[in-house]
């Protein structure tokens, strides 16, 4: 057994209470699945923990794994849980805007994308990466970043065309939800 | 607003919708303990799997140590005793015995799974590998062992047993070599032949010259079949040869391609000796006759010039011999021979004469290499074979120079590849169900004890 003193271990719940719900929702994006979702995330703080020593920046590194996981063959293909990160889901909030429907049908187009074009779809627009910090986030280059996110958007636009349609009359434009403009 | 900031509101709208989660109090310790055990179970199959391949390498090494740590001595020579090969043991194929001292098979190393196998063991060390054959081929009669021991012959071909993958195809059955190896004599089935108004197998005997890759001798015997049995013999000079065809001895020159008999002698109870059966000056040859079953046998020396006998070369009084079949002749002037004999629990032997040969004995239970004075002399054992060895054969040079070296610990070579596979998988089905222990325990202690996150 290793001896781990009591400061990496609070170092690292610290990190934990405040990395984790930021994982979680790009780990749901990601996967369109709440244990999918738990499972990854556990995965890459698993990862943090096993290298807590060595790793200089944990909640990059906590990041890297977790898209790096979502697109690899290997862990899309093991489905099992081995233990959950609580036992105690909280209430969450409901749909910021009302629009379950709208939420469900972005939820449905990420998942007819490939997990490579749904982690560029979620660096680039919900984590706000540039290209290139997209690219080295996935260890792609710079160019497959581009092409990947071209191709995701059109393919956004070919499965859920119903959300172009979709308009909140009541909320100004910069707060509609989702796609709604697919057509730009 | 375009598609791009529609986009991303929409991505958090719905990411606010995750279920939350906390950490458990022990995670870092848990996670941690989780990644030492995989790296303790990949560990443990690396080791696994290092093991068997060094096991493995280490058996296929050539020149293998003994266990007093000392290389193998490398005179050749008979082995004083044989060692019955496991089932592990290498093939000839894959790993060559090298010069080889003896074949040999029966029921002690064939079984039901394989019917076809037989061993062989080296001359300069007890290396024993294994012929895996489909169908058995008996050593000494249809497979054969040069004089030198350097190569076999079956299957319609000469192979080497030293250099893999060298071989000499061939149109038929080896029946013999030559005293010195260069030649080999084959029988062709090739048409058909009618005795006493029976169809049978034809027979046509070639004389192959294995240097020049040439036929330089053929023989069609149409009108009698090539007794079954080994009942071919080339002269030492290899300028002469004798067939033992139905009940009558044929002698020919090979100064022909198609050579016709020059002396023809009827045989009763009586045998061509085998591929040794021209003494080393060409001046005679010997058959082997046992005038009634379980009575002596006598070795009959016969006019090289006109196949009439000459005398009684030796005469083994009291044998349980069933057959007997001289490979050579020593320099002291013994000939050496191989005999059959029964197995405690055999038959009543079959009747001797033309009409029986060693295809046709039943119940051998083991074979003896004999050591056979000229005269009335008690023969030498030179060895043995263990009970359910009842086919052997010897090289013709190697028991003629008399040479025999101590058995030492076999070495059966490396594993088979088939073996190694299974052992593989083995390991790693092993290693699958150890992992899955191991997570399965690691996940029901989660599940008993949730208040410990």
């Amino acid at each position: 057994m290793f001896e781990v003193d009591e400061t990496a271990r609070r170092r690292f719940e610290s990190f934990a209470r405040a990395e984790t719900d930021g994982l979680l929702r790009a780990a749901y994006l990601l996967t369109g699945d709440r244990h999918h979702a738990e499972d990854l995330v556990q995965t890459a703080l698993a990862e943090v923990a096993t290298r807590w020593r060595k790793v200089d920046d944990p909640a990059a590194y906590a990041r890297r794994v977790l898209y790096t996981q979502a697109v690899s063959w290997w862990r899309r293909r093991r489905s099992r849980v081995v233990e959950s990160l609580t036992a105690e889901l909280p209430e969450r909030q409901v749909p910021a805007f009302g629009e379950p429907e709208l939420s469900m049908t972005l939820r449905e187009a990420l998942g007819r994308l490939t997990p490579k074009q749904r982690a560029v779809l979620i660096l680039r627009f919900y984590e706000d990466l540039s290209e290139t910090q997209t690219a080295a986030r996935l260890g792609c280059r710079l160019g497959t970043v581009k092409s990947q996110t071209r191709h995701a958007l059109r393919r956004l636009r070919q499965v859920a065309p119903e959300l172009a349609s979709f308009a909140d009359p009541v909320r100004p434009a910069s707060d509609r939800p989702a796609g709604m403009e697919v057509t730009s | 607003m375009n598609v791009r900031d529609d986009l991303r509101h929409g991505l958090r709208a719905l990411a606010r919708q995750a279920p939350a989660a906390a950490v458990p109090d022990d995670f870092f310790d848990r996670a941690r303990a989780r990644a030492r055990q995989r790296r303790a179970v990949r560990a443990s199959a690396g080791f696994v799997l290092v093991l068997t391949l060094a096991l493995g390498l280490g058996l296929s090494r050539p020149g293998h140590v003994d266990s007093a740590g000392q290389p193998e001595a490398p005179a050749a020579g008979l082995p004083s005793e044989l060692h019955l090969p496991p089932l592990w043991a290498a093939s000839a194929e894959s790993s060559p015995p090298g010069r080889t001292a003896m074949i040999f098979g029966g029921d002690a190393t064939a079984d039901a799974w394989n019917e076809g196998r037989f061993a062989a063991v080296a001359a300069d060390g007890d290396r024993y590998r294994v012929f895996r054959d489909f169908v058995f081929t008996a050593p000494g009669s249809e497979a054969l062992l040069s004089p030198d021991g350097e190569s076999i012959a079956r299957h319609r071909a000469v192979r080497s047993l030293t250099r893999p993958g060298s071989a000499v195809e061939l149109p038929g059955d080896v029946r013999a070599f030559s005293p010195d190896g260069s030649l080999v004599v084959y029988e062709t089935g090739e048409g058909t032949t009618t005795l006493n108004g029976r169809d049978h197998y034809g027979s046509r005997v070639e004389v192959y010259d294995l240097a020049r890759r040439s036929v330089i001798a053929a023989v069609d015997n149409s009108d009698l079949p090539l007794f079954a049995g080994l009942a071919v013999s080339v002269s030492a000079d290899n300028t002469r040869l004798a067939l033992h065809l139905g009940d009558e001895l044929r002698l020919y020159r090979l100064d022909a391609a198609t050579p016709a008999a020059y002396a023809t002698v009827p045989l009763n109870r009586e045998l061509l000796a085998g591929s040794g059966s021209w003494l080393p000056d060409g001046s005679s040859l010997v058959t082997a006759r046992r005038d009634s079953d379980g009575g002596p046998w006598r070795l009959i020396r016969r006019d090289a010039l006109t196949g009439r006998e000459t005398s009684v070369w030796a005469e083994l009084e009291a044998t349980e011999a069933r057959h007997l079949r001289v490979l050579g002749w020593r320099a002291d002037g013994a000939a050496v021979a191989t005999a059959k004999l029964a197995a405690p629990d055999a038959a009543p032997e079959f009747k001797a004469g033309a009409e029986a040969g060693m295809f046709q004995e039943d119940g051998t239970g083991r074979v003896r290499l004999l050591a056979i004075p000229a005269g009335a002399g008690t023969p030498e054992v030179l060895l043995e074979t263990p009970l359910g060895v009842s086919d052997l054969d010897v090289a013709a040079q190697i028991a003629a120079a008399g040479v025999t070296r101590a058995s030492a610990r076999p070495d059966y070579g490396p594993l088979p590849p088939a073996l190694l596979l299974v052992a593989a998988v083995l390991v790693a089905i092993g290693g699958g169900v150890l992992t899955w222990i191991v997570r399965r325990r690691i996940v029901r202690r989660a599940r008993e004890n949730p208040g410990s996150r």
